[in-house]
């Protein structure tokens, strides 16, 4: 009991001192769970443990590179493969090679990759531009008009070089009708029959020689998307020759704004010539439905002349699996190469 | 002057009683106010400390939901983290309410504290409590993500 008396004076103030020992107990528990506080704010300032954007840059970088290869494989090695599988296993190589390089740098990071390819779509090419200098449009047995795919659900870096402009039909009649009979001139023309009436996207292709329709007597380039006359694109007179870049819509290197091919169809769609015989030169074109291919209209060897048919890789798909100390993200990823220019 | 004694008149133990009286009013009155504060303290401890938590567990489900969305077939998401086991020495709990204003509600028990904390998420995320302490986050096979606790693989 404390003792407040003044007999008692050297034992005065007990009570104070237990409640001020009291009050610093709570006060240090207090400090405690403060300490705790300045921990878990700390986390807050810290970033994210694991980081989502290097798993999805792995993918994509993974995703561009398999599509190179492609691109590469269909671009030099196609003529010469006798199979899909050949092209496929040049592919699996290719692959297989900058998973190597790239997990020796992601290592570094902690971090471990790997990448297979899973599955791969056919593409044919569609090739004219071997040993020819002036070759009309015709399909091997000479026919000025042919369908060269039907039902095709894609179409890829379709260009054609004019070798001969002069050989295009001499003419200002920019025909807008629908049918075959209505036209004179060269014509690409895209249809898409699913539905009723058919899409139509026409490309004409003719010499404006006597300026008949005043674009000063250059080569002229018309779009007509069903029935609907597009602004015309020209190639000086005299040139002697000009590239026309179906997919990439420029002719000559420059930009045609009239030209995106097949813009007016759905997915699925036919791709022929009209009056071939008017147009000499050189084209290529990758699309991605071989069974839909009419092979009576191609050669089938090398040495019997253009057209024929190569394999080629339409696309494909990896399985990119990514992980690190924290962090485990897998997934398959489509791969196709610059996908389809329609 | 002569002395006297100062105490004069006082009984000694009215005297007594009154300075005991004043000295035990005194003293609760610290007690009281001082045992409040630091109870108010701890409280909005907690308080921060969840909402820390919290918003570093849904900063955690918006990176695995970044992550899934960013997958195609055959994928598969597992991020894990740690995070504190208590928070101002009690543990906590982690619930995640998946209505379609996503949320995530932690809790502590002695004293009651609740803190809120939203989701912003485009995967759907299933409904479930935990405790607070290592967690996962995982895409289930059905693609919707789940938070688990504990870490480890599988």
């Amino acid at each position: 009991m404390a003792h407040l008396s003044n007999e008692n004076r050297r034992s005065r103030g007990q009570l104070i001192l237990v409640t001020a020992f009291a009050l610093a107990v709570s006060f240090v528990a207090l400090a405690l769970v403060l300490n705790s506080v300045i921990y878990t704010e700390n986390l807050a300032t810290r970033s994210e443990s694991a980081k989502a954007s290097d798993a999805v840059k792995v993918k994509s970088d993974m995703v561009d590179g398999t599509a190179q290869i492609m691109t590469y494989v269909n671009e030099y090695n196609a003529s010469e493969a006798d199979t899909y599988s050949d092209l496929v296993d040049e592919i699996r190589v290719g692959v297989s090679n900058t998973t190597q390089f790239a997990r020796e740098y992601q290592n570094v990071n902690g971090q471990a990759i790997n990448t297979t390819l899973v599955a791969t779509e056919k593409g044919t090419w569609i090739n004219q531009t071997f040993s020819v200098e002036n070759k009309n449009f015709t399909d091997a047995n000479g026919d000025p008009s042919w369908t060269l795919v039907n039902d095709t659900e894609g179409t890829r870096r379709f260009r054609m070089n004019v070798t001969d402009p002069d050989a295009l039909a001499d003419t200002g009649d920019l025909a807008a009708g629908e049918t075959r009979s209505d036209l004179d001139n060269f014509t690409v023309v895209a249809r898409d029959r699913s539905v009723s009436p058919a899409k139509t996207w026409k490309m004409e292709l003719f010499h404006d020689d006597a300026d008949l329709i005043g674009s000063g007597s250059e080569y002229v380039l018309s779009v007509v998307v069903d029935g609907d006359q597009r602004p015309t694109c020209t190639v000086p007179n005299g040139v002697e020759h000009f590239w026309v870049n179906v997919s990439a819509g420029t002719v000559s290197g420059e930009d045609c704004r009239a030209l995106r091919f097949a813009e007016n169809t759905g997915g699925v769609y036919d791709i022929s010539y009209w009056n071939g015989d008017k147009i000499n030169g050189t084209y290529r074109l990758m699309v991605n439905n071989q069974s839909a291919l009419d092979p009576t209209h191609y050669n089938s060897t090398v040495t019997a002349g253009p057209p024929v048919l190569d394999k080629a890789i339409w696309g494909g798909k990896i399985l990119v699996d990514y992980e690190e100390q924290r962090m485990v993200y897998e997934t398959d990823a489509r791969v196709v190469p610059g996908e389809s220019d329609d | 002057m002569t002395d006297r004694p100062t105490n004069r008149g006082q009984a000694i133990t009215l005297n007594y009683a009154l300075g005991l009286g004043i000295s035990v009013i005194l003293m609760t009155g610290l007690l009281i106010t001082g045992g409040a504060f630091v109870n108010d303290q701890r409280e909005s401890a907690i308080r921060t400390e969840l909402r820390v938590i919290g918003q570093q567990v849904a900063a955690d489900v918006a990176t695995a939901d970044r992550l899934a969305q960013s997958t195609e077939d055959n994928s598969s998401v597992t991020l894990e983290r740690d995070m504190p086991d208590t928070v101002a020495g009690g543990t906590y709990d982690i619930e995640v309410v998946a209505t379609a204003d996503a949320h995530l509600i932690l809790t502590t028990r002695n004293p009651d504290v609740r803190v809120r904390v939203d989701l912003v998420n485009e995967t759907v995320i299933q409904e479930t409590s935990i405790n607070g302490g290592r967690l996962r986050i995982n895409q289930t096979e059905s693609g919707e993500l789940e938070l688990v606790s504990g870490g480890g693989s599988g």
